[in-house]
């Protein structure tokens, strides 16, 4: 499963030896620099995968303590970690366990469904429930016995090696958990972090798709006539640019939102973040199927930029919490507000 | 005082959106009350050590108030204050 021919390993390699895989550490006040970095990522590569990929190691990163993270090889992109929280089931229930033996090691049993990255991943953060029903997070390498991982094949990002992960009696020792008394807690903050993070890329392809576009409008011809000069068309790149504009602006606002209230912020439900989310998502697919009408039989060949990118940005729907789920959280907590007269 | 609901703790209190209770003198009284009343919410609502878990939001008279701390939890608690809960969990 993991060879080092894998394209996105050497590339996270490179970019960690740029400082790319640390940005977030010591309470997210690289925040900017790092969403930069992902926008800049969307754009030069076609792939989304690798923004993706690479936001979720800084989130690792920023999870771990000093001495885990000096060894976990996160920060020098020797190693790579994943996030196993998700089963066939709801957010709050689990049935992967973990049971403490008599000589005060661990046993692992159960299984995460969908792990992104988890086919590469050298490390996992698992949530597990202990007997007495505490939800606690371990630190679990891909080493350890009685790890399997099977590689599942998702219908767009291509690189992000999602795995199922199942563990059959792993034994740890009890230095390996991460988070002892609050596990749900800790996967909202992992996860509330995040949410801006995994749709930087996004909006770097959105850019690239936008030129694409324009480049395609200005050299093809059809009845005699460049594309470019049809006022449908026109229309159409028009329409794009506005969406382009109004995702990138809310990525903006929700990235100074975060750097300039980082101190008293609510650090496991940011709906500044949940709104971008779920705002750059549905914008990214309604800003696809225009570009298929712009680019129309190219754009829908398996190999096109424009096809690749609606592929990859429906990955996004569910990512990071489903959009239909944020929406209905970002609602009744507006709806508490105004209820007691407090502007949320 | 009663206990206003919001968020995904609402399906563990049968969907009621407030509740009141009586005799309560502070806000830990008020909690344990309510645990004894709808004991699903432990889980959600407690982490290992005892402590209301820090993904809960509560607000007391609209003012946020960490719940995990033990000054909050003397908090004292008249029959017309309000106690909203508001939490947000979602899978990834």
């Amino acid at each position: 499963l993991r060879s080092d021919e894998q394209p996105i390993l050497s590339w996270l390699r490179s970019q960690a030896g740029q400082g790319a895989t640390g940005f977030l550490i010591r309470g997210g006040r690289g925040a900017a620099a790092l969403a930069r970095t992902l926008v800049s990522c969307g754009e030069s590569l076609p792939d989304l995968s690798y923004p993706l990929v690479l936001s979720l190691q800084n989130s690792i990163a920023n999870a771990l303590e000093d001495a885990e993270l000096s060894a976990s090889g996160i920060l020098d992109g020797s190693m790579i970690g994943a996030f196993a929280y998700s089963e066939r089931r709801d957010a709050l229930e689990f049935e992967t366990r973990l049971r403490c033996e008599a000589d005060g090691w661990l046993v692992l049993s159960g299984q995460k469904s969908w792990v992104t990255v988890g086919a590469l991943a050298d490390l996992y953060f698992v949530y597990a429930e202990t007997e007495t029903r505490k939800l606690q997070v371990v630190l679990v390498r891909r080493s350890d016995a009685g790890v399997v991982v099977e590689p599942l094949e998702g219908h767009g990002l291509a690189a992000a090696a999602f795995a199922r992960v199942s563990f059959h009696d792993v034994r740890l020792p009890p230095d390996r958990i991460i988070e002892e008394n609050d596990g749900l807690s800790h996967a909202q903050w992992f996860l509330n972090n995040r949410r801006l993070l995994l749709c930087c890329g996004t909006v770097g392809r959105m850019r690239a798709i936008l030129d694409h576009c324009g480049r395609y409008a200005l050299v093809t011809e059809r009845y005699h006539r460049r594309l470019a000069e049809y006022p449908n068309v026109q229309v159409i790149i028009g329409r794009m640019r506005v969406l382009l504009n109004a995702a990138q602006s809310t990525l903006d606002c929700a990235i100074a939102a975060l750097e300039s209230n980082a101190s008293n912020r609510d650090r496991y439900w940011d709906s500044h973040q949940a709104a971008a989310k779920v705002f750059v998502v549905d914008t990214a697919q309604q800003f696809a199927l225009l570009a298929l009408r712009v680019l129309g039989g190219s754009g829908f060949r398996a190999e096109s930029e424009a096809a690749r990118f609606q592929r990859d940005c429906t990955g996004l729907i569910a990512g990071g919490g489903p959009q239909d789920l944020l929406e209905n959280l970002l609602g009744a907590e507006w709806l508490q507000c105004m209820e007691e007269g407090v502007r949320s | 005082m009663k206990f206003k609901f919001s968020g995904t703790l609402l399906r563990f209190v049968d969907y009621q959106k407030e509740l009141e209770l009586t005799n309560v003198q502070t806000l830990h009284t008020a909690i344990n009350q309510l645990l004894e009343l709808h004991p699903d919410l432990r889980n959600i609502m407690i982490d290992g050590e005892g402590r209301v878990r820090k993904v809960i939001r509560v607000s007391v008279n609209r003012t946020v108030v960490d719940a995990s701390s033990e000054g909050a939890l003397k908090t004292a608690l008249t029959s017309s204050d309000e106690v909203s809960l508001f939490t947000a969990i979602v899978g990834g």
